[in-house]
């Protein structure tokens, strides 16, 4: 009895020295979630996750700010008469910082860990389009100490848009141009991992100099000197239909274009507005990509069918762009800005429709060219339809040059639009004013509030 | 629901589901919601649960006075779940098929040495010392398929674009203890505990942790012999305790997750890897904390038993105040920082309340008994303190419920007007409408101020009839349902919308960058609620949802819990059966509600009874009223 005694008494100190120095290995680690994974892996993630918030949430903003689109239920409503709550930017917040930036920084940090400057190049293109069109939208944005988490900073600056504009985005392009250059990337290089450009290192190098391009020719309002600037940047720049910035979905159901999901999802919530549908001539062979009779969506459109694109930055724009330069710039150049308004044209037609310009309708445009005042006005009417569903470029324009002459949409007045008038930024998320309070700019939204490059 | 009561009020669901080319009629074209005909009719979700629970035991007496005994205990089930959307269903328009098969494994095992022995004629002593081990293993596969090849055809196999996926929930946990009781005289009771736990989810620095506790109990009445038949029995009793808890699984280290790229709006779809002929990761939204220590839960607690009337009143009464310390909180961060959530010690909440019960046989007369229970519980709730650097931490998906310093848990934060400093509203001078606060702010307590079960028996010969009331006072429910169909006119509400009102308040002076400044004129101007004379619309004016202020709701409620009637046949007439008893019972549940909440019922909650979150009422639905029989049979 006292020999069972003894040993069970034994087994119990022995499991408690046992579980004393217990190691429970990787037990606590998630085999779904693998700690190590390639660039290869996170690149395609990095790409789609940056094309569907441009391509879905910031044109939809874009459209509805812009009388592209008509908010008709739920928040798109409120959104479309200015009611644009902090609350209804959290999502593409985190959709921006977390599921795009953060994986395209991850690629970053690996390529520079691994030695793949090729790697490298890419991602930091991607990392300028995703800051550039939050800067636009936003104005001042956490860049320069975001993506720290990990190193226990969980209160990121925020970068000046000045300083985004004149110095971070353009050496972020710069960087990204070198390493593309590089001969050798020994830890790697894009290929079909790459749904963009296919690992194309020239085409992102073309990418690259387009955002540098258009991130210097946005500062014209502030700075009329950027015109000349942007023309020298356009040699390097995108030179056809086919270099186009941009991301092609695919046709199963697990790989849709978002435009084409909302459509959807949520189709009832938008339409196409009135002044839209409105402002194609009737020779515009483009309205039926985009318009479905009267004001309806066109399903299998341009822009939303479910392999369609979204174009991140296209040849169409480079050519309004060196248009709109030629005509802003200190010694204006009527003559050299209509050919480039109709080469820009005539690239939208080819992109959208396949054919060229109708006779009629380059009949019409060079007549209204020749009437207008204002040949800015004839330029950014253009511009308009050309850049619709091309990220915020509308109401970038918009706010640059007051055109196209939107009508005021009628009760638009609210707490945080006092003025009644169309927004000229989107109000800062409200996870950034609870979980970020001392960085954000301003805790209180106001959409009327003009930033930097606005004033 | 949504579906259901956002269906404007021309068009008749009933009128048909399906149109002859096979798609959806609903009023909004088949898109968002569907057709509540459609979502009965064509869109299945199953569940089939095998659950098996066991034990063994082995049990050695080696003296009169010591045992040993082990016990290992296996809890394992599984569960298929089958989520199937029609082609032409409103959410995912080219039909769906979710096929889900959760496996889980529970295993527990104790050794125990237990010692007992009178230590004297008047001490009796209860000394055990164990060892536990407990293990959980979960397993979670799942086949999403979407695009089916024909209506009604489920097959996983018919879907053209199939994602798999495969989860794992796991834990071990070690643990020694050891319980002393000492009995004096069945006078005094005395109780010390100690336990240490090892646990696989917190971070191997951190992963031991030790929890004592100690309680007495004083029978007062056995000491100075009271034998009494007004007073018949008091007890009583205090105790101090800690118990520790470890964390969830896998929030200690970072990972990456197989990426599914979409917004808000299109959820569940999007881009869902592999996609487009390839496979991609991004970080996963949670960030590991390696950092983390278990949390510590200190309770103090006393009481009272008494007894009345020789036991037919009997009282029992307690007060408790729990603190728990390091809470395990999975806390927001700035989605700019990279991640999302993380897992950090954040939190010291504590919980003070008052439990009482009152149980009293008030008659008993022969065939004839009626007894009585009134439980009353008071609870308030306290955020003490939060981890430095922490603002507050957003418990439900919407942001509408947070935890804040120095606030009750799950205050409602929300849309609210905009106030002056002596808290009347500021209107606005151009459209005679409140203005709203740019920023949100808190504007509401889901807790309640107390809740009270009355239960009531009678009993007549074999006939036993029994019924709860169900009574909460307090306790504001967030009301989503009436604030969007208030926006879409057709809440009762927006009756008025054509009458002239005069909002209370002050006029608001609009400044040069945008602000409002509140002046001292009162409001008199005279608009029409519904803007039906081309002013702003009142209902529409917030939003969708409108403000979050004018939906939240007291949600105080009385309500007919159950009742059920039982009949025990006579034992004579089962004397030739082969059984010992047989009872039939009918049994109905929630058979009334008295609330004035406008809402379905002040219940319900959008993320299920067990969350955290409590009175979230979204187009929830109702609680069901149910009726049984129940057939109760003894061999």
């Amino acid at each position: 009895m006292k020999k069972y005694l003894i040993r069970i008494c034994s087994l119990i100190i022995t499991l408690t020295v046992f579980v004393s120095a217990c190691e429970f290995g990787d037990i606590n680690v998630d085999p779904a979630l693998p700690t190590d994974v390639s660039m290869a892996a996170l690149l395609p993630s990095g790409e789609t996750a940056v094309s569907w918030v441009v391509g879905g949430e910031i044109v939809r903003f874009s459209g509805l700010l812009t009388q592209q689109f008509r908010g008709i239920n739920a928040q798109q409503e409120d959104n479309w008469r200015y009611l644009i709550r902090e609350a209804d930017t959290d999502g593409m917040w985190q959709r921006m910082y977390h599921n795009s930036l953060n994986t395209v920084n991850s690629v970053i940090k690996q390529a520079e860990a691994q030695n793949a400057p090729h790697y490298l190049g890419v991602a930091e293109v991607l990392m300028a389009t995703g800051i550039g069109n939050f800067a636009d939208a936003f104005g001042s944005v956490p860049y320069s100490t975001a993506f720290e988490g990990d190193e226990g900073n969980f209160t990121p600056n925020y970068d000046e848009q000045q300083e985004l504009y004149t110095n971070t985005i353009p050496q972020l392009l710069d960087d990204a141009i070198a390493k593309l250059s590089a001969d050798e990337s020994a830890g790697g290089s894009p290929g079909a991992d790459d749904l963009i450009y296919g690992g194309d290192l020239d085409l992102w190098i073309k990418a690259a100099n387009s955002l540098k391009l258009r991130y210097t020719f946005q500062q014209g309002k502030r700075d009329p000197a950027a015109y000349e600037a942007a023309l020298a940047l356009l040699p390097s720049a995108i030179s056809s239909n086919l270099e186009d910035y941009e991301m092609l979905f695919g046709s199963s159901a697990n790989e849709p274009n978002p435009q084409y999901q909302f459509t959807q999802s949520r189709s009832g919530n938008m339409r196409m507005d009135d002044y839209f549908v409105n402002t194609f001539s009737e020779n515009d062979t483009r309205k039926p990509f985009f318009v479905d009779g009267e004001t309806e969506f066109e399903f299998s459109g341009y822009y939303t069918s479910i392999n369609s694109p979204v174009v991140l930055m296209s040849y169409v724009e480079v050519k309004f762009i060196e248009a709109e330069s030629h005509l802003q710039k200190a010694a204006s150049d009527e003559a050299a800005a209509k050919a480039a308004l109709d080469e820009a044209v005539a690239a939208s037609f080819i992109k959208i429709t396949g054919s060229p310009v109708p006779a009629a309708y380059q009949a019409e445009l060079d007549a209204n060219w020749a009437a207008a005042s204002d040949k800015l006005e004839v330029l950014i009417n253009e511009k308009y339809i050309a850049m619709y569903s091309q990220s915020l470029i509308p109401w970038n324009d918009y706010r640059r040059t007051g055109y196209p002459d939107l009508e005021i949409v009628p009760n638009g007045v609210n707490a945080f639009n006092t003025n009644g008038e169309i927004p000229r930024r989107l109000p800062y998320p409200q996870e950034e004013r609870l979980l970020n309070p001392t960085n954000i700019p301003t805790s209180t939204p106001n959409l009327q509030d003009r930033f930097w490059w606005d004033q | 629901m949504l579906g259901l009561l956002r269906t404007s009020p021309n068009f008749d669901n009933g009128a048909g589901y399906l149109f002859e080319d096979g798609s959806q009629r609903s009023y909004r074209g088949g898109s968002i919601y569907d057709n509540p005909y459609f979502t009965v009719n064509k869109n299945f979700t199953t569940d089939d649960v095998n659950r098996i629970i066991g034990y063994s035991q082995l049990s050695y007496d080696a003296f009169p006075w010591l045992n040993f005994t082990y016990r290992i205990g296996v809890d394992t089930y599984s569960d298929e779940r089958l989520f199937r959307n029609d082609i032409n269903s409103s959410s995912v328009q080219v039909g769906q098929a979710i096929n889900q098969t959760i496996n889980s494994k529970d295993i527990n095992s104790d050794f125990l040495m237990t010692i007992k022995k009178d230590v004297s004629e008047s001490i009796g002593l209860n000394f055990t010392v164990g060892h536990n081990y407990f293990s959980k293993d979960v397993s979670i596969n799942r086949i999403d398929g979407q695009g089916l090849a024909s209506p009604g055809f489920f097959n996983i196999a018919s879907a053209t674009a199939v994602n798999v996926s495969e989860g794992v929930t796991r834990r071990k946990l070690y643990g020694v203890f050891g319980t002393l009781t000492l009995n004096i005289a069945e006078e005094l009771f005395l109780n010390l505990s100690a336990r240490n736990d090892w646990s696989s989810t917190l971070p191997e620095a951190n992963n031991s942790f030790f929890y004592p506790a100690a309680s007495i109990g004083w029978d007062f009445t056995n000491t100075f012999n009271i034998d009494n038949p007004v007073f018949s029995y008091g007890k009583l009793r205090a105790s101090w305790g800690q118990v520790g808890n470890d964390a969830p699984f896998a929030v200690t280290n970072n990972g990456f997750s197989q990426s599914r790229v979409r917004d808000g709006w299109t959820n569940p779809q999007g881009v869902i890897f592999p996609a487009l002929g390839i496979n991609a990761f991004n970080p996963n939204f949670l960030l590991g904390n390696d950092q983390l220590k278990a949390e510590t839960t200190t309770t103090f607690e006393v009481g009272a038993d008494l007894q009345f009337f020789n036991g037919r009143v009997g009282l029992d009464v307690t007060y408790f105040d729990a603190t728990t310390t390091d809470a395990i909180l999975n806390i927001d961060i700035p989605s700019a920082s990279g991640w999302q959530q993380r897992a950090v010690n954040s939190a010291e909440l504590r919980n003070s309340g008052i439990e009482a019960a009152l149980t009293a046989n008030i008659i008993s007369s022969g065939a004839f008994n009626y007894d009585a229970t009134l439980n009353f519980t008071r609870i308030r709730n306290q955020v003490e303190k939060l981890a430095e650097g922490i603002p507050f931490i957003t418990i439900d998906p919407f942001g509408t419920q947070r935890i804040a310093e120095g606030e009750p848990y799950g205050i409602f934060y929300g849309t609210r007007f905009l106030r002056d400093d002596q808290g009347r509203v500021v209107i606005n001078p151009d459209d005679g409408i409140p203005f709203e606060d740019p920023n949100e702010g808190i504007v509401g307590d889901p807790n309640p101020d107390f809740l009270l079960g009355f239960r009531n028996t009678f009993s007549y010969k074999g006939f036993r009839l029994s019924f709860l009331l169900d009574i909460r006072r307090g306790g504001d429910v967030y009301n989503g349902t009436k604030g969007v169909l208030n926006n879409f006119g057709v809440g009762a509400e927006t009756l008025d919308r054509n009458e002239t009102v005069v909002f209370d308040g002050v006029l608001g002076q609009v400044q040069d960058d945008g602000t409002v400044v509140p002046t001292e004129q009162v409001n008199t101007m005279e608009v029409v609620k519904g803007g039906t004379d081309g002013g702003t619309n009142f209902y529409m004016n917030y939003g969708f949802v409108n403000l979050t202020e004018l939906t939240i709701e007291d949600g105080s409620w009385i309500r007919l819990r159950d009742l059920s009637l039982n009949y025990d046949l006579p034992s004579q007439w089962l004397d030739s059966s082969p059984f010992r008893g047989v009872s039939v019972g009918f049994i109905a549940r929630n058979l009334f509600l008295i609330t004035d909440y406008t809402g379905i019922d002040p219940e319900t909650n959008l993320t299920g009874a067990s969350s955290n979150v409590q009175g979230y009422d979204y187009f929830n639905n109702p609680n069901t009223k149910s009726y049984g029989v129940s057939v109760g049979l003894t061999f």
